[in-house]
């Protein structure tokens, strides 16, 4: 798995290189000046791009997402939110995670709720 | 209910005790955003009656709170039809991320707003429900969670969410916004490609149309990049960003005309000049083509490369033309 990993990586990084390293204009629109140009905004290049799609679809497979899945929502991301993802999908904060409430945390969050600190439990009504 | 008068036994019984579990947390509403919120020049009250109401599942409030604010803008889905486009099994979440680049698969702009309350208001007086990711619990007990702001009350200092399994949950600003907070106040609305923001940062809304281009979702941009020059009309970003639209449309005409105006509010502009070249070119204007062209190289700077290439294409489109 590991072997084949490495080489697929290789391949990608040599066809990247292929296609954007030696100029051949990837478009009709190669002489035309994306409007990043003109906002000085810093461009992450391609092969960059590339190879943190590739990763970022691998930790999303590894958090339980289907793969086919996967490689369309990385597909949907931008070089920056590709960026802003890679690697940090496990500390990202994911909304949603509302129960699974117990013990001393319970008691915790009851009581910061009780204080209007939180807003956890729909039966608490916060003092004023 | 015994339940209440239990959980205000508990409350006085513990109260020294949660001074210290929030000790260092949170004051009340500060006093900048309440003056913001008398300021604004919203409505005292509204409510968006007809925003949908998706009541979550287990985990999946990601899924639900988009899908509302898709559907007010039009756009027909069903919060599971999202789940796999957003939801992590492992995370038992969704990212902001994935939120924001879906709501782009759906050729919609995901703006982020300022990390301000009134901005927020001002957006569901303007009929734009607000996606916010809330942590209800604490930072280091985080609970994240995202409502859908639908409306609020300013003599009550209420807002209303659309909230998991909760229609119209009412919350006070104050507690609102120590659970936004916890967020950085992350706030999103769901614009239709012709549509701006209320209170819009011209730089930020043309951040936000930048994926799009990068896709070439030209039918998206033309419309966006048009809106946002009507907008900002001394703004250079919107006014190349339409004329590269309309030029990857073969709306050549309305290219220059975009470009011209890019070049009216900076005239040594150099991606400007290059650009407007090869939009002159395709109209068969060879020479004020080649004029820009070389303007653009005289300017050079980091694409010079690309100016070159320019005066190369239109030498060869002269020559292959007999000229």
């Amino acid at each position: 798995m590991n072997y084949f990993r490495k080489i697929s990586r290789m391949v990608s990084l040599f066809v990247i290189a292929a296609v954007f390293g030696l100029g051949i204009p990837a478009s009709a629109y190669a002489s035309i000046l994306g409007t990043d140009a003109t906002l000085n905004i810093e461009q992450t290049s391609k092969a960059h791009k590339l190879l943190a799609r590739q990763d970022v679809q691998d930790q999303l497979v590894q958090l339980g997402v289907d793969p086919v899945d996967a490689m369309a929502r990385v597909n949907t991301m931008s070089r920056d939110e590709l960026a802003a993802l890679n690697g940090k999908l496990e500390k990202l904060p994911a909304g949603g995670n509302l129960v699974s409430t117990v013990g001393l945390i319970f008691l915790i969050l009851l009581l910061t709720d009780i204080l209007g600190y939180t807003d956890i439990f729909p039966f608490v009504k916060a003092k004023k | 209910m015994r339940l209440q008068k239990a959980v205000t036994n508990l409350r006085d019984g513990l109260f020294i005790l949660s001074v210290a579990v929030v000790a260092g947390g949170c004051a009340g509403l500060p006093t900048e955003t309440a003056q913001e919120i008398t300021q604004q020049k919203t409505k005292a009250v509204a409510e968006l009656t007809d925003t949908p109401f998706h009541p979550q599942k287990a985990y999946q409030c990601g899924p639900a709170a988009l899908a509302t604010v898709l559907n007010n803008s039009d756009i027909k889905i069903s919060p599971n039809e999202l789940v796999n486009s957003i939801y992590i099994p492992r995370r038992q979440g969704s990212l902001q991320i994935e939120i924001v680049a879906t709501t782009r698969a759906h050729d919609r702009l995901p703006y982020i707003l300022d990390p301000r309350l009134d901005h927020v208001l001002a957006e569901i007086d303007a009929g734009r429900p607000v996606l916010v990711l809330q942590n209800l619990g604490l930072s280091w007990i985080p609970r994240w969670h995202y409502a859908v702001a639908i409306g609020y009350n300013k003599h009550k200092q209420v807002i209303v969410l659309r909230s998991g399994i909760i229609e119209r949950k009412r919350t006070s600003f104050k507690l609102f916004d120590r659970t936004w907070r916890r967020s950085g106040r992350w706030a999103m609305v769901v614009l239709k490609p012709d549509e701006l923001p209320t209170n819009a940062n011209e730089d930020k809304y043309l951040r936000t149309l930048l994926p799009f281009e990068h896709v070439r979702r030209w039918d998206v941009t033309v419309q966006a990049y048009t809106a946002a020059a009507n907008k900002w009309p001394t703004s250079l970003g919107a006014h190349i960003g339409s004329g590269n639209s309309h030029y990857a449309l073969k709306n050549y005409s309305e290219a220059i005309f975009y470009y011209r105006k890019a070049l009216a509010i900076d005239p040594n502009h150099a991606p400007a000049h290059n650009n407007i070249a090869n939009a002159l070119l395709e109209k068969g204007k060879i020479k004020e083509a080649k004029k820009h062209a070389r303007k653009a190289i005289k300017l050079g700077g980091p694409h010079l490369a690309t100016y070159r290439q320019t005066l190369d294409i239109i030498r060869r489109k002269r020559f292959m033309a007999g000229d």
